[in-house]
C-alpha cells in the first residue's frame, strides 16, 4: 500500500463561499488523488471578476480563447468548475458537501443544456461524494433506528426542510421590500441586504443537492465516528486515515438538537407558511374584515412595528443559518508518512464540535484531542465567523507559533468576503480578532486579501 | 356566565363588563370554546379600544394591513353592556374570528391585570415610558411569538397558522396576562431589565407566569373546566356534580390532577409562543438543586423553580382552605370514605386564595430592591408585604407556606432577621448599637410622600446610618404614597420611595475597593456597578424599610460581573442593554444555549 508523498492544496477564489481542491500526490502508478470540498458562493469576487480573462490559468486562457470582458458571476463559476477538470485530469476521486448553505454548494448546480457548473463536475465522474448524514434521502424514515430515534430525526430533517422554507420566503420579502425602495429612489438598508443574503444562503438549494446525491458510484452520509464513511474514504486514498468528527447524530449529541426546539418540532414549519403567506399582497389574515388607512395618530407605531417585524425575521434567519451551519461534516485527514493532519470543519460551530471535543467516550474524546493537537492545516470554519472556531479547539492547535520561521508551523486557509456577512461588529465576517490572531499565529493564506483565480500550497508527507 | 344585574352595569359603576376567551380558544367545553366575563374599570372607549391607560392599533406589519377599530356605543339606559356577551353565546365559533372581538379580548386581559396591580398596591402605576397609554397590536405580525417592548411602548402580539386555522396569541389569556405583567413590572422596577444575575433575569418571566397562571385560578369558569376535565376516578362527583370529594383534593394531588390538566390545555396551542412553563414549572418536584444546575442558569429555565415554589405554595393554602370546608376531619386513617364538599365552595375557595397570593406577590414588588433581584430577595419581600398587612399567620398560613415552599426549592430568605424571613425593620436597626440614629430634622412628612428632591435630602442627611457610598452618582427614581387594604377592612398607609447608585470603574479601581473581576477583561475597560434600595415609609413619615443592595458590595458585584462576563457582557464594548423580550421568549422556544466563552468576541 503505498503513501501520499505531498499535498497540493487549490483554494479557488469564489467570493463569499468554499471551494478547495485536495491533490495527494503519490508515487506511480497510484498516481495523484483528487478530493473537492464544497463548491459555493453567495457574493462573487467582484475583484477578481474585472480581471478576469486576464487573470485565468494559463490552461484555461488555451481553452477559452474567445472569453471576453466581463466575465459574469455564473461564468466564473463555470471556470472554476473547467479549472478543476483540468487539474484534476478528469477524474475526481471524492465530492465532499460540507452542509447544504448556497455558499457550499451552489457550483453543484446544473442546468438542462448541461453547460453550469454542476454538469461540468458531474462529468469528472467522482466515486464517492460524502454528505452530512440530515441529507440522508431515508432519514425520515430509517426503519433501522430505534422508534424515539425515528421520530426526532424525522422531526429533526424535517425542520431542516422547512428553515429552507422559511428562508426562501424571507429572501423573497427582502427582495420585495427592497424593489420597492428603489422604486421610491431609496437605497436598501443594512437588515434588508443581510436578510436577503441570508435568506438566499438557507434556500433548498435542490438541483445542486440532487445533482450530489446522483453524480457519484457511491454516496455516503455521514456523522461522527461513521466506519462506513471512514472505510469508503480510505479504499479510495491508500495512506491516509480520514477521521469524521461531525456533525453528531441526534442521539450522540443533544447540542444540535437544542438549536431548536424541544417541544416543538413543528416550529419551522409554521415560521415558513407564516412568512410565506401572509405578507404585503399575499394573504390578508382576516378576509372579509374591514381595513382603514393609518390614521396619523398611529403612524408612529406602525413605522416601528414595520422595522420590528425586519428584526425579528433578522433574529429568525440567523438562529437557522446556526443551525444549517450545525450539520456540517467535518474531516481530518491525516497523512502520509509524516503523518501530517489537514482539518477541514465546513462551516461547524460550537454546537457541532461540543461531541467531538467535550461529550464523546472519554477514551475517543482523548484520540481525538491528540490528533487535533498535532494538525498542520485548518480551513477556517465559516469564513472567519466568530463562532466557528471555537476557542477550545483553537487552544489545542500545538503548532501554533509567533514565529513565522518556525519549523512546523500551523498552516491556515480562509475563504472569504468581507462586507458580506454580518452588519454589526458583533455579527461582521471575517472577525477582525480571529484574523488577527490567525495571521499571528499561523501561516494564513486569505482569500479576501487575493484577486488569484486559486491560492496554492504544498505540503511534504514524507 | 353568570348575568350581571342592572345595579352592576349602571352607567355609574366603576366596572363595565367584557366577554373574553377564558383561557385561549383551543380549551372547549363540550365542543364550545370557553368564554368568561370579566369586569374592568368603566371608561367610555375611544375607537379601539383606547381607554385612559391602553390604546389598541390592529396594525398587521406582515401583510401590511390596518384593521377597522371596534367602537364602543353609548351606554344604554345607563348602563354599560357586555359588546360580545350575545354573540359568544349565540355563534361563538364566528366570534372567535372577528378581529374586533380579538381587540377587545386583548384590551379586557390587560386592563383587568393593570387594575389588579392597582388594587393590590393601592395606588395607580405608570408604565416605564413618558406616555400615558400602552400601546396593543393584537395581530402585530405573522410569527409565533407575542412580547412587550419598552421602546416601543407596545405589547405585540403575533398570529401563526394552526391544524385548524390561524392561532391567536392575542387570544390567550395566559399569554396576555403574562406581556401586560411584563409592562407592569417594568413599569414599578425599570432597573429589573438590567443585566444582572440569572435570577434577574428569570424573576421577570417566573414572575409573569406567577400573575398570569394566579389571575386565571381567579377565574372560576375556568378552574371548574379543569376539575371536570381532569378524568380521575378519585374526582368523580355525584349530584349531578354539585360535590366533590375533599379527600383528594390534597396539595400533591391537586399538582398532579388541576395544575398538570390545566398545564396541557394552556399548553397546545400557545406552547409555540411561551414554550410550556406551567407544565414544566407542575412537573418539577421540590429539590435544592436546581438553582446550581447548568440547565436552570438559562433565564427561562431558572422561572420555572421560581414558579414551582409559588404554584407549591398556592396549592398549600388550597388544601387548607378547602379542608376548612367540612366539619369532618380530615385525618382519620379511612381515606376511603369520602368527605364530599359543595363544588362552588371548592371553586370560592381556590379563586380566594389565588386572589390574596396574587395581591401578596404584587405587593411584594414594592419591598424589593430597585434593581439585583434574586429570588431570596423576593421572598422576604413578599413575607414583609404580608406581615405589614396581615400581622399574624393568619387564618391559612399563607406566610409559612411560601417560606416552606420556596426552602424546599432551595431558596431561603435573604433576611436572616429571624425565623419569619422579613426584612429587617429599620426601628430594630436603629435598636443596634452600631447603628446611628436616623436623622428628620428638617425633613417635611407632606413632600416626603410626593417630592423626589425631598427623599433625597432625606439620604444624604441618612447617608451614614442607611450606608450609601457618597462617592457615585445617586438619583431618586420615584416616589409613590399608597394605601392598602388589609384582609380585615383596614388601610395601611405607606409611601415608597426608590433610588439608585451608579458608578463606572475600571478594573484597576474594581480591585481597589476589593471586587474581583476576571482577568481577561481589559484594564481600560469601564464597567458599571449599580446599586440602590427602596426606603418604605410609614403614615407618619418614619423609615420603616430600607431594602437595599449596596453599590460596593464586594462579593455579590464580583458574582454579577462574573455571571455577566460568561455570558459575553463586557466584550468589544457591549453595551449593557437591558433584556429584549421579543429574543428571551424566542430563545424560550428555541431552547438554544449559548457557548460565549468560545467564541472571537
Amino acid at each position: 500500500m503505498s503513501n501520499p508523498t505531498s499535498l497540493t492544496l487549490r483554494t479557488y477564489q469564489v467570493g463569499f463561499g468554499d471551494c478547495f481542491l485536495l491533490t495527494f500526490h503519490y508515487p506511480s502508478p497510484t498516481g495523484d488523488r483528487h478530493i473537492l470540498i464544497d463548491f459555493g458562493s453567495t457574493r462573487a469576487p467582484n475583484k477578481l471578476l474585472a480581471k478576469l480573462p486576464a487573470a485565468l490559468p494559463k490552461q484555461l486562457k488555451k481553452q477559452f480563447p474567445g472569453l471576453k470582458a466581463p466575465v459574469s458571476a455564473s461564468k466564473h463559476m463555470e471556470l472554476v468548475a473547467e479549472d478543476i477538470a483540468v487539474q484534476s485530469g478528469g477524474k475526481l476521486h471524492v465530492v465532499v458537501a460540507t452542509h447544504r448553505h448556497k455558499d457550499h454548494i451552489s457550483g453543484f448546480a446544473t442546468n438542462t443544456e448541461g453547460t453550469a457548473s454542476g454538469n461540468i463536475i458531474r462529468r469528472l465522474k467522482p466515486d464517492l461524494v460524502v454528505l452530512p448524514w440530515t441529507e440522508h434521502p431515508k432519514a425520515k424514515t430509517d426503519a433501522e433506528e430505534a422508534p424515539s430515534t425515528i421520530e426526532n430525526t424525522r422531526a429533526f430533517v424535517s425542520s431542516l426542510a422547512a428553515m429552507n422554507s422559511f428562508a426562501d420566503a424571507i429572501e423573497k420579502e427582502a427582495t420585495r421590500l427592497i424593489k420597492l425602495r428603489a422604486e421610491a429612489g431609496r437605497k436598501s438598508t443594512p437588515t434588508l441586504n443581510s436578510l436577503q443574503f441570508m435568506g438566499e444562503n438557507s434556500i433548498a438549494n435542490k438541483s445542486a443537492i440532487k445533482n450530489l446525491m446522483t453524480m457519484g458510484r457511491k454516496v455516503a452520509y455521514v456523522n461522527f465516528g461513521s466506519r462506513e464513511g471512514k472505510s469508503a474514504l480510505h479504499a479510495l486514498l491508500p495512506g491516509i486515515t480520514t477521521h469524521i468528527l461531525g456533525p453528531p447524530t441526534l442521539v450522540q449529541s443533544e447540542a444540535i438538537r437544542t438549536q431548536r426546539s424541544r417541544d416543538n418540532d413543528e416550529f419551522w414549519t409554521l415560521a415558513a407558511t407564516a412568512a410565506s403567506r401572509f405578507v404585503a399582497g399575499g394573504e390578508l389574515l382576516f378576509r372579509d374584515a374591514e381595513v382603514s388607512e393609518i390614521p396619523p395618530h398611529a403612524v408612529w407605531l406602525t413605522t416601528r412595528m414595520d422595522r420590528m417585524r425586519l428584526q425579528s425575521m433578522s433574529a429568525l434567519v440567523r438562529v437557522l443559518d446556526d443551525a444549517m451551519n450545525n450539520t456540517s461534516v467535518i474531516l481530518l485527514f491525516e497523512a502520509g508518512k509524516a503523518r501530517k493532519k489537514f482539518l477541514f470543519p465546513g462551516d461547524a460551530q460550537i454546537e457541532n464540535w461540543l461531541y467531538a471535543l467535550s461529550a464523546a467516550p472519554v477514551k475517543e474524546r482523548n484520540q481525538i484531542r491528540k490528533l487535533l493537537m498535532d494538525v498542520d492545516l485548518y480551513k477556517v470554519g465559516h469564513h472567519g465567523s466568530l463562532n466557528a472556531t471555537p476557542k477550545t479547539l483553537w487552544g489545542l492547535f500545538e503548532h501554533r507559533s509567533s514565529d513565522v520561521h518556525a519549523g512546523r508551523r500551523l498552516s491556515t486557509v480562509v475563504s472569504t468576503k468581507s462586507g458580506v456577512h454580518g452588519r454589526t461588529e458583533a455579527t461582521r465576517v471575517p472577525r477582525t480578532k480571529l484574523i488577527n490572531a490567525l495571521r499571528h499565529d499561523s501561516n494564513l493564506q486569505n482569500t479576501n486579501a487575493s484577486q488569484q483565480f486559486f491560492l496554492e500550497s504544498k505540503f511534504d508527507l514524507q | 356566565m353568570a348575568k350581571r344585574t342592572k345595579a352592576e352595569l349602571s352607567e355609574k359603576s366603576l366596572l363595565r363588563p367584557f366577554t373574553i376567551v377564558a383561557q385561549d380558544p383551543s380549551v372547549r367545553l363540550s365542543k364550545k370554546p370557553l368564554f368568561t366575563q370579566v369586569m374592568v374599570p368603566a371608561e367610555t372607549l375611544a375607537p379601539g379600544p383606547w381607554g385612559y391607560r391602553l390604546q389598541v392599533i390592529d396594525y398587521d406589519s406582515s401583510t401590511q394591513t390596518l384593521y377597522k377599530a371596534w367602537a364602543d356605543t353609548a351606554p344604554d339606559e345607563g348602563c354599560f353592556e357586555d359588546p360580545f356577551a350575545d354573540s359568544a353565546a349565540k355563534d361563538p365559533e364566528s366570534l372567535l374570528q372577528d378581529p374586533k372581538f380579538h381587540q377587545c379580548n386583548a384590551y379586557a386581559i390587560s386592563m383587568r391585570i393593570l387594575a389588579r396591580f392597582e388594587q393590590a398596591l393601592g395606588r395607580r402605576v405608570s408604565w416605564q415610558f413618558k406616555t400615558h397609554q400602552l400601546k396593543i397590536a393584537p395581530h402585530a405580525f405573522a410569527e409565533a411569538n407575542a412580547y412587550y417592548s419598552r421602546r416601543d411602548e407596545c405589547l405585540l402580539f403575533g398570529y401563526f397558522p394552526g391544524k385548524h386555522g390561524p392561532v391567536f396569541s392575542c387570544l390567550s389569556h395566559d399569554v396576555v396576562a403574562h406581556e401586560t405583567t411584563h409592562a407592569l413590572v417594568d413599569g414599578l422596577r425599570q432597573r429589573f431589565l438590567d443585566p444582572s444575575s440569572p435570577d434577574q433575569a428569570a424573576f421577570h418571566e417566573g414572575f409573569c407566569d406567577v400573575v398570569s397562571l394566579l389571575s386565571v385560578f381567579a377565574l372560576r369558569d375556568v378552574v371548574d373546566a379543569a376539575l371536570r376535565l381532569t378524568g380521575r376516578s378519585n374526582l368523580t362527583t355525584k349530584l349531578r356534580r354539585k360535590l366533590v370529594n375533599g379527600r383528594v383534593l390534597t396539595a400533591e394531588a391537586m399538582r398532579e390532577s388541576i395544575l398538570l390538566s390545566l398545564a396541557e390545555q394552556m399548553g397546545q396551542e400557545m406552547s409555540l409562543v411561551r414554550g410550556r412553563p406551567l407544565r414544566a414549572s407542575a412537573r418539577l418536584s421540590p429539590g435544592t438543586q436546581y438553582l446550581t444546575q447548568a440547565e436552570f442558569q438559562l433565564p427561562h429555565r431558572r422561572g420555572e423553580i421560581f414558579v414551582a415554589a409559588m404554584m407549591q405554595a398556592f396549592l398549600a393554602v388550597v388544601e387548607e382552605r378547602i379542608r376548612g370546608l367540612s366539619a369532618e376531619s380530615f385525618d382519620d386513617t379511612d381515606t376511603s370514605r369520602p368527605i364530599w364538599l359543595d363544588r362552588t365552595r371548592v371553586l370560592e375557595e381556590a379563586a380566594k386564595a389565588a386572589d390574596h397570593l396574587l395581591t401578596i406577590a404584587i405587593r411584594a414588588l414594592d419591598y424589593t430592591m430597585p434593581v439585583h433581584l434574586t429570588f431570596a430577595d423576593y421572598l422576604s419581600a413578599m413575607l414583609t408585604a404580608d406581615r405589614e398587612v396581615v400581622g399574624d399567620d393568619g387564618l391559612y398560613g399563607y406566610r409559612p407556606k411560601l417560606l416552606a415552599s420556596f426552602q424546599s426549592y432551595g431558596i431561603n430568605p435573604a433576611s436572616d432577621d429571624d425565623e419569619s424571613g422579613v426584612w429587617l425593620s429599620a426601628s430594630k436597626l436603629e435598636g443596634q448599637s452600631k447603628f446611628k440614629k436616623l436623622r428628620y430634622g428638617g425633613i417635611h412628612f407632606r413632600s416626603l410622600q410626593t417630592d423626589v428632591d425631598e427623599v433625597f435630602r432625606f439620604l444624604w442627611e441618612n447617608r451614614v446610618p442607611l450606608e450609601l457610598t457618597d462617592e457615585v452618582y445617586t438619583r431618586v427614581l420615584s416616589v409613590r404614597p399608597c394605601v392598602r387594604l388589609s384582609p380585615d377592612g383596614f388601610f395601611l398607609q405607606e409611601t415608597v420611595a426608590e433610588y439608585v447608585q451608579i458608578i463606572d470603574l475600571t478594573p484597576p479601581d474594581l480591585h481597589r475597593v476589593k471586587i474581583r473581576v476576571p482577568k481577561a477583561i481589559s484594564r481600560s475597560m469601564r464597567i458599571r456597578l449599580t446599586g440602590g434600595g427602596t426606603l418604605i415609609f410609614d403614615e407618619y413619615g418614619k423609615l420603616k424599610f430600607h431594602v437595599h443592595n449596596h453599590v460596593l458590595h464586594a462579593r455579590k458585584q464580583a458574582e454579577r460581573i462574573d455571571f455577566l462576563w460568561n455570558n459575553g457582557w463586557f466584550r468589544d464594548g457591549r453595551s449593557m442593554t437591558t433584556v429584549d423580550f421579543s429574543g428571551l421568549h424566542r430563545q424560550r422556544i428555541l431552547d438554544s444555549p449559548r457557548f460565549s466563552e468560545e467564541a472571537w468576541q
